[in-house]
Order: C-alpha cells, then sequence, then structure tokens
C-alpha cells in the first residue's frame, strides 16, 4: 500500500510541477554559468601555412569566377562585335543598320562581308567612308533583321571601373579587361576627338573592337588614330559620322579632294569670280588620278555651271547618271578632267600620271623648316614639314627660286602633307 | 550524386544487404554497416563526403530516436528491480575494460593523458547496434534486460569518465600556470555536471511534454508527429546548449514511460515507423567508416582491441558472479557488449579539439577499432543472444508453435 500512495505523491500535478520548474531553472542557471571559453589560446586546428594556402586558393578561385564573368559579359557582346571582312577584321554593330570598321585598306572598299553572330555572311556596302576618318561605315543590307543597339550617351564612368576589351581573333571573340582611367580630348587626323584612356594598352589587332562596361554599354570604339591606337567615345564617332556624312565629306571619301568656296582675295588673283576652289588632293584617290590638282576652281560639271561648293552635288551620283567632265580654271587655262575615269581604273592611277602629278625628286629638300609664329603663313595654316611643291602654277628650282617666289603676294601655294596635297593662299 | 538519389539508394542497398548477410547468419545490422563501407568514399563512393555531411541530420534523427527506446530502461518498476545489480555491473565491466586499455597503453609508452583517455573512451559500448540486434532476434530475459540497461548506463559512465579524464589533463596542464586552480578546476568539471545534471533537465522537460501530450492523442500519424517533433526538439536543443543528446534522448525515454499509461503503443508505433530511420543510420554509420585505418591499427591498437575486449568479457563475468546474477548473464554478457560506435567517435571529435596534442594517438587507434568492433560487435551479440536461449528462435513457446 505505502508504494502505491507513492507512486500517487509521484504523479500528483503538483509534483511534477515542482520538478519541472526545478529542471528548467537548472537549465537556465546552467547557462549562465557557463564559464568562458578558453578557445582563443587553443591552437588552429589547421597549420599557419595550411591556412595560408587555403586563402591564396580562395583568392585564386574569385579571380577565377574573375574571368569567367569577363567571359560571360564578352559572351553576351557577341551580338554587338562582329567579324567584318574575310575573317580578319572586327567591326561594332553601330544603332540598328551600321557596322563599324576600320578602313581595312585604304581607300575602303566599296562592300565588305560581315559574319553575323548567327552565322550569316552579308554583304554591306560602303555608307561612310573617308581618307581622314578612322573608320569606315558600311550599311547592312535592308532585310538584316535590325537590332536595337542603342548608342545613347556615354554613362559617365568611375576612375578605376572595369572595362572590357571585346573584339575578334581570327574566329574567335577575344577579351581583355582593364580600368578605365580618364577622358581626354585629343585629336585623330584633323579631326578633335575625345578618346577614352584605360589601362589598357590597345594593339592593331583590336581596332575594330569595342570598349565595353561591364553592363554592356558601349564606351568607347577603338580604332587607329594617328601613329598608333585610340579608344574613340561614342559622341565623336557620331559626330565624324555626321562628317563623313556631308557633301565635303562624301567628295572626300569618293574622290579624296577637298573644295573651299571662292573667296573675293582668292577670285582676284586667281582670276575667276566663283566656283569651287580645289583646296585638298589625296594622292592615289580618283581626283589625283584624273589630275585635279589644288588651286583649280571648278567651274562647270558638264553643261552646268558651278558657283559654289554646293554646286557639286551631282558628282556624288553613279558614274553612268553623273555629269561627265568636270571644268576647271587652272592658271588661265580650262582644263577639263574626268573624274569618273580615275574612280572606275582603282589600280590604273600609273597611266595618268602624266596628267599633273609630276612629282618633283623627293631629295628637291622644299620643305618647311620652321614656320615663324604671327606669320602669314601660320596664319595660312602651313605646317612644319609640309613640303612646298608649287607656288602660283610654278614648280620652284631651288631654295632662292622659292624665296623669290614666296616674296610676292598675294601667292597661291600648294603643298603636300603626308597623303594629301593641299592649295592655300598667302595673302 | 545528389543527396535524395544517395538516400534512396542507402535504403535499397541497406534492405538488400540485410537480406544477404541473413544467409551467413550475420546481424541485419552488420548487413547496413558493410553496404555503408561498400557506398561509402573508402570503397565505391556512391555516397559523397558532401553528402554524408548532409544526411548527417538524418543520423542524429535516429540515434534520439533509438535512445529515447533506451531510456525506457529506466521504467521505475523495472529498475526497481535490477537497478542496483546492474549498476554495479556496469561498475565491473566498465572499470576493467578501462584499467586493462590504460595499462596496456602506458605499458607501451604512450603518454598518461592520451592513455587514460583511451581508457575512458573504451567503456562506451554502442546502444543503437545492439538495440537493433536485440530487435532483430526479439529476445527476451535477464541477460536482454541487463543488457539494455547497461547500454544505457555504460555510456553514462563512459562520459563521466572521459570528463574527469579531460579535467585530470586540464589541470595537470595548468599546474604552475598562471591561470587560478579554482577557475581551470571550475571550466574543467563543469561540463561533466552540465552534461550529466543538464541534459537530464531536459530530457525531463521534453518527456514531461511528449506525455502530457501523448494523453490527449490517440491517432497513430500524430503520435508519430508528436514524437518526432519532440526527439528532433530535444536533439537540436541540447546541441546549442553543449548539452549531451545522448543522455538527453534516454532522459526523454525515461520521463515518459515513467508518466504515461500510453507509453507502451506509443512505442509500439515508433518501433513499426522507424525501420527507414535506423537503416539509413546504420549505413551512414559504416560509411563513415575508413577502413584504411584498420591497416594502420599497429601495435597499440591491438592492445585497444584486446584490452577492452578483454576487459568487457573479464568484467562482465566476474561481475555477474559476484552479483548472483542468471547464468546466461554470467556466460554471455561480456559478448554482448563488444559494439562500439558514435559515442567513441564523438569523444575521440572532442577530444581532438580539446587537447589537439595528443589528437593524433587517440584519433587513429579510436578510429580504426570502432571499424573493427562496428564490423564484429553486432555479430557477437547476436551469436551470445542466440546461444544464451533467449532470441524468439529457442524461446520454447515459438518453437512450439
Amino acid at each position: 500500500m505505502p508504494t502505491s500512495e507513492s507512486t500517487e505523491n509521484r504523479h500528483s500535478p503538483k509534483y511534477i510541477a515542482g520538478l519541472a520548474l526545478a529542471a528548467a531553472s537548472i537549465l537556465v542557471v546552467g547557462v549562465l554559468l557557463r564559464p568562458a571559453e578558453p578557445q582563443s589560446e587553443a591552437p588552429p586546428l589547421v597549420s599557419q601555412s595550411e591556412t595560408q594556402r587555403l586563402a591564396r586558393l580562395a583568392q585564386r578561385r574569385a579571380l577565377d569566377t574573375m574571368t569567367e564573368h569577363f567571359s560571360d559579359v564578352a559572351g553576351d557582346l557577341a551580338s554587338r562585335v562582329v567579324q567584318v571582312g574575310a575573317g580578319t577584321g572586327s567591326g561594332i554593330l553601330w544603332g540598328t543598320d551600321l557596322v563599324l570598321s576600320t578602313g581595312l585598306d585604304t581607300p575602303a572598299p566599296e562592300s565588305t562581308v560581315v559574319l553575323t553572330p548567327d552565322g550569316h555572311l552579308l554583304t554591306m556596302t560602303r555608307s561612310v567612308a573617308g581618307p581622314e576618318l578612322p573608320f569606315a561605315a558600311y550599311e547592312l543590307p535592308g532585310e538584316t533583321p535590325s537590332r536595337a543597339n542603342p548608342i545613347g550617351a556615354a554613362r559617365l564612368l568611375e576612375p578605376a571601373e572595369w572595362v572590357l576589351a571585346v573584339w575578334h581573333r581570327e574566329s574567335e571573340l577575344a577579351f581583355s579587361p582593364g580600368h578605365y582611367l580618364e577622358m581626354q580630348a585629343t585629336s585623330c587626323g584633323e579631326h578633335a576627338v575625345e578618346e577614352v584612356l584605360t589601362s589598357l594598352a590597345l594593339s592593331s589587332e583590336m581596332a575594330g573592337g569595342g570598349l565595353f562596361d561591364l553592363d554592356g554599354a558601349l564606351v568607347a570604339v577603338i580604332l587607329p588614330c594617328g601613329e598608333g591606337h585610340a579608344a574613340l567615345s561614342p559622341p565623336s564617332i557620331s559626330r565624324l559620322i555626321r562628317v563623313g556624312r556631308s557633301l565635303e565629306g562624301q567628295l572626300l571619301a569618293l574622290y579624296g579632294m577637298r573644295t573651299v568656296p571662292v573667296t573675293d582675295a582668292a577670285g582676284s588673283h586667281l582670276g575667276v569670280e566663283s566656283g569651287a576652289l580645289v583646296s585638298e588632293v589625296w594622292k592615289g584617290r580618283p581626283a589625283a588620278r584624273a589630275g585635279l590638282r589644288p588651286g583649280d576652281v571648278i567651274e562647270g560639271l558638264g553643261e552646268h555651271p558651278v558657283g559654289s561648293p554646293q554646286d557639286l552635288q551631282p558628282l556624288l551620283l553613279p558614274p553612268e547618271l553623273g555629269p561627265g567632265v568636270v571644268r576647271a580654271r587652272r592658271g588661265r587655262r580650262t582644263v577639263e578632267i574626268d573624274l569618273s575615269a580615275g574612280s572606275t581604273s582603282e589600280n590604273g592611277g600609273a597611266g595618268n600620271e602624266d596628267h599633273g602629278v609630276q612629282l618633283e625628286p623627293a631629295a628637291a629638300g622644299l620643305v618647311i623648316g620652321s614656320v615663324s609664329p604671327g606669320s602669314r603663313g601660320e596664319a595660312a595654316g602651313l605646317r612644319t614639314g609640309d613640303r612646298i611643291v608649287r607656288v602660283d602654277d610654278r614648280e620652284p628650282q631651288n631654295e632662292a627660286d622659292l624665296r623669290r617666289a614666296l616674296a610676292r603676294r598675294p601667292i597661291f601655294v600648294e603643298l603636300e602633307r603626308g597623303a594629301r596635297r593641299l592649295g592655300m593662299l598667302l595673302e | 550524386m545528389n543527396e535524395l538519389s544517395s538516400l534512396g539508394l542507402i535504403l535499397l542497398l541497406a534492405l538488400g544487404a540485410g537480406h544477404l548477410v541473413k544467409y551467413v547468419r550475420l546481424p541485419e545490422v552488420t548487413g547496413y554497416i558493410l553496404a555503408g563501407i561498400v557506398l561509402g568514399p573508402s570503397m565505391l563512393g556512391w555516397v559523397s563526403v558532401q553528402n554524408l555531411a548532409a544526411l548527417e541530420i538524418l543520423s542524429e534523427v535516429a540515434l534520439g530516436l533509438i535512445l529515447f527506446s533506451v531510456g525506457t530502461v529506466f521504467e521505475a518498476s523495472r529498475f526497481r528491480r535490477v537497478g542496483r545489480q546492474v549498476l554495479s555491473l556496469t561498475l565491473y565491466e566498465s572499470a576493467l575494460a578501462a584499467l586493462l586499455v590504460t595499462a596496456g597503453m602506458l605499458w607501451l609508452g604512450v603518454s598518461w593523458q592520451a592513455s587514460f583517455l583511451l581508457g575512458a573512451i573504451a567503456i562506451a559500448t554502442a546502444p543503437a547496434s545492439t538495440l537493433m540486434v536485440i530487435r532483430e532476434v526479439d529476445s527476451e530475459g535477464p541477460l536482454t534486460d541487463s543488457l539494455l540497461a547497461i547500454i544505457a548506463l555504460n555510456n553514462i559512465y563512459c562520459i563521466i569518465a572521459f570528463s574527469l579524464v579531460g579535467a585530470a589533463i586540464d589541470l595537470a596542464s595548468t599546474l604552475g600556470g598562471s591561470t587560478g586552480l579554482m577557475t581551470t578546476l571550475y571550466a574543467a568539471l563543469y561540463p561533466l555536471v552540465w552534461q550529466l545534471v543538464g541534459s537530464v533537465a531536459l530530457g525531463f522537460l521534453v518527456g514531461l511534454l511528449l506525455a502530457r501530450w501523448a494523453s490527449a492523442i490517440s491517432e497513430t500519424g500524430e503520435t508519430l508527429i508528436l514524437l518526432g517533433g519532440s526527439i528532433l526538439f530535444c536533439v537540436g536543443v541540447a546541441r546549442v546548449l553543449e548539452l549531451s543528446p545522448l543522455i538527453a534522448s534516454m532522459a526523454v525515454g525515461a520521463t515518459m514511460v515513467n508518466l504515461s499509461q500510453r507509453s507502451q503503443p506509443l512505442f509500439t508505433t515508433l518501433s513499426e515507423a522507424d525501420p527507414p530511420f535506423y537503416a539509413i543510420f546504420f549505413v551512414l554509420a559504416g560509411a563513415v567508416l575508413d577502413l584504411s585505418l584498420v591497416g594502420s591499427l599497429g601495435l597499440a591498437g591491438g592492445v585497444y582491441l584486446v584490452g577492452r575486449a578483454v576487459g568487457k568479457l573479464l568484467g562482465a563475468r566476474f561481475g555477474a558472479r559476484r552479483l548472483g546474477m542468471a547464468p546466461s548473464v554470467q556466460r554471455y554478457l561480456g559478448l554482448t557488449l563488444m559494439a562500439q560506435a558514435g559515442l567513441a567517435v564523438g569523444l575521440t571529435f572532442v577530444a581532438e579539439h580539446r587537447f589537439p596534442e595528443l589528437s593524433r594517438a587517440v584519433t587513429t587507434i579510436v578510429l580504426a577499432s570502432v571499424a573493427v568492433y562496428e564490423m564484429f560487435g553486432p555479430v557477437t551479440t547476436r551469436w551470445a543472444l542466440i546461444r544464451s536461449g533467449e532470441s524468439r528462435f529457442q524461446r520454447p513457446d515459438e518453437i512450439a508453435i
């Protein structure tokens, strides 16, 4: 009986509640009494060198992950960086219908092929080019599904922000990461442009490729510029495209010539009243091959009279619809020049040599050694290194001859600068 | 292979292996463990180290359930009957095994710290595999009763001995050091008291909850949910509070069995639902065994193996005889105590963390001999239970049927 009674006691709610309370307080007190962990002094489970090795391994894995990320970003850009020419160069899809590439040849070919990312080989026609432009822009054929590639205003990059150069090497997409440094105003040929400076060393292989931020926005296009290469900002490129699309730019691209309106001073010196004064002719281009030279004043295209450079618009028509012969005033004579002859015979320049480009011996050495500040030469735009070829339709034979010729005023000077021949009036 | 397919493979292969080993009269547990060894990283590698880590939580659940069952041996009426005898008997076999192992290690020139740690770890007997074998052969009788009580007590003794040795090592290393003696003593003995008292307190609270709630539930499914929830909660809280999940789970079982009238149906329900967990538990236990360690057992490992086995055998026999227990207990108890597994490995990791300078000697020996004991322990247990005549194969009433 006592046993069962004690069992009863044991199972009474009060007794159990007391036990539960005791158990709970044991747990609370136990947690509170826990001694401070002496773990700080415990030697690490792995050795120092092992820890370092693991840390280095983790770092390297992080770098691998980073490279993988760059590769992914570059892969996403495959639709924007295309292969131009017969697998030889890179091009950037610009807007919806243009592909920007370097002038692969000089002059840029009328048409070239592009390998689209989806594997189609398309023929593109030249749209914007020019002997002084660092790029040639080609128009994609109309049936190409237009991909919107907004160029937009370039985002302001943070210094040291990652940028990724992406271009085509052979048939592979190549990429190289670098840091953005700063924007710099510079000049590319005759044009003032904005260059994006980065930690990347730009090489000729990258030309035609693009510089992107990690979100895939175009930061710059890598193009030949002067002696080397430069990454030009999209606004600069847009401006250059506008220049290339103007009448002046198109004439330059098509014939390699530039004309200016006849000023009063020039008109009285050259004995004309109106017309388009040829101020620049690029060697080896149709105009030069056809025999046009600086100082010529274009007065008529076929039957149409030419009063100003704006009247040269018909020259942009295809040869079969074109105006035909160009009438130009050279000194006291009027010469007739067939520009289409120069443009059709791409390689026939040599045959036209006798028309006008009788080059003086290179050793003649009539090279401008210096231009005095404030002189009329400087005012007219003469530069050190320019070679004076002709003064008022006469070729100076030696230095004394040249000095005599230069002493007169005004004079019309024809000079050679790089691949161009320029004509200018020194007043 | 991902976790789910690993798990499926584990269950299917465990079942297959369990069937296969019956032909050679080995316990199912050994089949599971062998399947684990084959699947695990040390052989085929179908269950990878990552899978093992992910599935470890299932092991913990299974161990919690097993110890919950073991805790039922503390039922008041039953324990009053065999309690005093079993407490002494456990002391005999534990002390002799610890003594022989420690002496053997000292004789081999192992440092006293490592020797005593190994001696303490040698006390442990795997409750899970032993319980599984008891269930498999469905044994009943004085040997089974003593065995159940001993595997419950045995592991408590082991934890106490281990904590005491740890405290002694801490004290010895701080003698003459800058830290105060009292501080060290407190830091060294706190885990011992905390693990015993705190774990029992936690187990009691959870068991109380379980018992009270179980009386309001009659549906089998709900009972399982309640049971699973209580065990998981108990093991989880024990981990957070750095208590012993082992003792806490046993305390839940002990509380439950003493407070609830419905404990019997509850344990029946449990034994119907838990086999998949046990299969996973033993396959995983096999998978983590590193067989290559057995080769590196060496002389010290051999001494540990033999010392523990002889200590258990002689201690059980001598103790049972002195206490005047049944002849079957005297003859066969020692053989049923061979299995060693989870607790020994767990204590090894504790030792590794607390005494890194000793870890090399202790870890290799324990992990290698666990691989041996884990495979052969259930075999000797099964053999002993059957030979004692307590298994269902020999019970007269069943033979009559």
